[in-house]
């Protein structure tokens, strides 16, 4: 290694300096210290990943369905799920409401306080606030390629946006996001959760989307149909209720 | 070899730190309490709930490390949610910072007089003062390294691992604080390794020292900084997806423009090229319209730090010096204050986008010790104008002190608008802030 002169002197070792095996004894007891620090980190982060505890009624087919994005968060969060991948079936993609500029309403802030729940998560902001509590880690977004081409638009100008074919990454302060169109859909490497939205129910789109995320070799614990998502209209939603019903699918209430 | 007795230093010099050290707390705690709170403290304090609760590290300056984080937490949980909960820890960094560069110049060799007058400049820059009284991170900067790297010299002599634990802790610490701790710490564990692989006697015995050096200055910190994300990994994450996250923060943080409400590239002063920090006065002003709290005056309140020149524009004729004598006579001292100040400083100068000025504090202490080091030296062939350089120095710093903790009188905002710029108090010039 090359150091300037003058900085380095030629000295020997001090008389002090410790024996060799006195330093390998240091060497190897920060080394396990390291070690096991790094050992428990990734099991502090794989154990914190908590899986659905289905009811008697889901047991066998862990499938249900719900209101919308926000019903589903709150679903997540009372059955204790945490730390999971969130694979989301889907034509649209919402960006939560900005409470500066669209503050809640007096009608809204008195229902809030009329149903005891003073957060405000609604359809739009409900995946952003799962990612904010812990209870989704990750997104696998998959959208009927009309949809993912008018999502890709909406960011095209992100300097975080990473093109692939079929499919773009784009984190949002660190938190993995990946769109795809269904041909490019990449089945994630352990169990997740599922929500398919009315939206999903284009042409395009897989029409069994369950059916099709089992042959794409996806796993999941909870896969949640809603019946609404922001910009779906009525066909799309007699679609949901259809699929819904006719997977055999109970409606799955959300506690408030 | 030139030995240098770190801990035979006469009373005096202690006592002198001592003192320094005193005032320097002084000044950082101060009316602290009654010092409204700037943006900066209002996220520092929802950042630091976000992450411990949930993982989260938003709503401010997710791609920086999250040491900060923590300890907000715990001083949250013990002083309450108000100034001193938000801003504890910077006061203390910020404070303990003086001692440290004080004995970091003993440690390089230099003269008792050189720490204490380094030790000086950091107690009453405006700059530090400004920012070890926010929550902002950045004063961590002034310390954590600046300790590290003095444990490293303190090892380069008593050759105690102990030390280099200790080193590697504080590196650890440091990185955890922002990754540019990484610069002077490696500069000197190099040096330092070199010089112990030098004085080995056998293959054997330098393998030894290798491995003491890696497991302390590589495992160790390494380890530390992981740890100061275990909030995060709670939210189910393991080490590969740590470590893309960490490609996601370097990213940002390469290409970073400001957050979302904050002064944006191009405000006055503020955000410049690192080169200029040396060349013109350097300032950061924060400011909070009227409405936002009841602390704050009609006209809004200003918290402005502005280093202090006489002292910052000193450093590059000082660098040359000290380069002169290193190259010339070989002067360990000089080369060694050098080698700390370009490894700190560089990085920055080097990064083609604009830094925001309170990422300067990194580098206050070196280059305040180059500074000091070199009015000693200089002190030896002409007394007089080195005292009334001191002197000014001095005097300009306690003008420039109250507007660093948020006072406003009529001479000190000339000051600051001389010194500065017409637009340092125009609140529409703040906009977005």
């Amino acid at each position: 290694m090359i150091v300037p002169s003058g900085l380095v002197s030629q000295a020997s070792e001090p008389p002090n300096a410790p024996a060799v095996r006195s330093r390998l004894l240091w060497a190897g007891a920060v080394a396990t210290f390291a070690a096991s620090s790094l050992a428990a980190a990734e099991l502090h982060g794989r154990a914190s990943r908590l899986p659905f505890e289905p009811p008697a009624e889901l047991r066998e087919r862990p499938v249900a369905m719900t209101g919308s994005a926000a019903d589903a968060f709150r679903i997540w969060r009372a059955a204790g799920i945490h730390g999971r991948r969130l694979v989301v079936l889907t034509g649209q993609w919402s960006r939560p409401r900005d409470l500066r500029s669209t503050p809640p309403t007096p009608e809204e802030v008195e229902a809030a306080r009329a149903s005891g729940e003073l957060e405000y998560v609604d359809a739009r902001s409900a995946l952003f606030a799962a990612a904010q509590l812990g209870i989704v880690r990750s997104f696998d977004v998959v959208m009927p390629p009309s949809a993912l081409t008018h999502r890709l638009g909406e960011v095209a100008g992100r300097k975080e946006l990473d093109r692939g074919d079929g499919s773009f990454r784009l984190t949002f302060h660190g938190l993995e996001r990946r769109f795809s169109a269904p041909r490019a859909f990449a089945a994630p490497p352990e169990r997740v959760l599922v929500l398919v939205e009315p939206t999903w129910f284009v042409d395009g789109a897989p029409a069994d989307p369950l059916a099709w995320l089992s042959a794409q070799g996806v796993t999941y614990d909870l896969a949640l149909l809603a019946l609404e998502d922001p910009v779906a209209g009525p066909e799309e939603r007699r679609t949901a209720v259809a699929y819904g019903e006719g997977a055999g699918a109970p409606f799955l209430e959300a506690e408030k | 070899m030139r030995t240098v007795a770190v801990g035979v230093a006469r009373p005096p010099f202690w006592l002198a730190i001592l003192a320094l050290t005193g005032l320097a707390l002084l000044l950082r705690t101060l009316g602290l309490a009654a010092q409204p709170l700037v943006g900066d403290d209002v996220w520092v304090r929802e950042t630091a709930r976000n992450f411990a609760a949930f993982g989260w590290p938003d709503p401010t300056m997710w791609n920086h490390p999250r040491l900060r984080d923590l300890l907000v937490h715990a001083s949250l949980g013990v002083l309450g949610d108000g100034a001193w909960g938000i801003r504890a820890w910077s006061v203390l960094l910020g404070t303990l910072s003086v001692p440290a560069i004080a004995v970091l110049v003993r440690c390089a060799g230099g003269s008792a007089a050189a720490a204490l007058v380094a030790a000086l400049l950091v107690a009453t820059d405006p700059l530090h003062l400004d920012f070890s009284r926010q929550g902002i991170n950045d004063v961590y900067l002034a310390f954590f390294p600046v300790a590290a790297v003095t444990a490293l010299l303190v090892h380069r002599e008593r050759r105690h691992p102990g030390w280099l634990v200790l080193a590697g802790l504080l590196l650890g610490l440091g990185l955890a604080s922002k990754w540019n701790a990484v610069f002077p710490v490696g500069v000197a564990a190099a040096v330092v390794l070199v010089q112990a692989l030098r004085g080995s006697a056998s293959r054997r015995e330098r393998a030894a020292e290798l491995a003491l050096f890696l497991s302390c200055l590589v495992l160790l910190p390494l380890a530390v900084y992981v740890l100061t994300y275990w909030p995060w990994l709670g939210r189910g994450h393991d080490l590969a997806e740590l470590l893309r996250f960490h490609g996601a923060m370097a990213f940002e943080t390469s290409t970073h423009t400001g957050y979302p409400g904050t002064k944006q590239v191009g405000f006055p002063g503020e955000v410049v090229g690192a080169w200029r920090w040396f060349v013109q006065p350097s300032w950061f002003v924060d400011y909070v319209p009227p409405p936002r709290a009841a602390a704050v005056p009609a006209r809004g309140f200003f918290l402005s730090g502005v280093a202090n020149p006489l002292a910052w524009l000193a450093t590059l004729p000082a660098a040359a010096w000290a380069a002169a004598r290193w190259i010339r006579e070989r002067d360990r001292v000089a080369g060694w204050l050098l080698l700390l100040f370009l490894a700190a400083y560089l990085p920055f100068v080097l990064v083609p986008r604009p830094i925001w000025t309170n990422s300067a504090l990194a580098v206050v202490p070196y280059s305040s010790a180059l500074v000091a080091w070199t009015a000693v030296r200089l002190h030896e062939r002409c007394r007089h104008p080195v005292r009334i350089w001191l002197a000014v120095t001095l005097v300009l710093a306690a003008f420039l002190w109250p507007p660093a903790m948020g006072i406003s009188t009529r001479p000190t905002d000339a000051v600051l608008r001389a010194l500065v710029s017409p637009l340092a108090l125009d609140p529409s010039a703040h906009r977005g802030s």
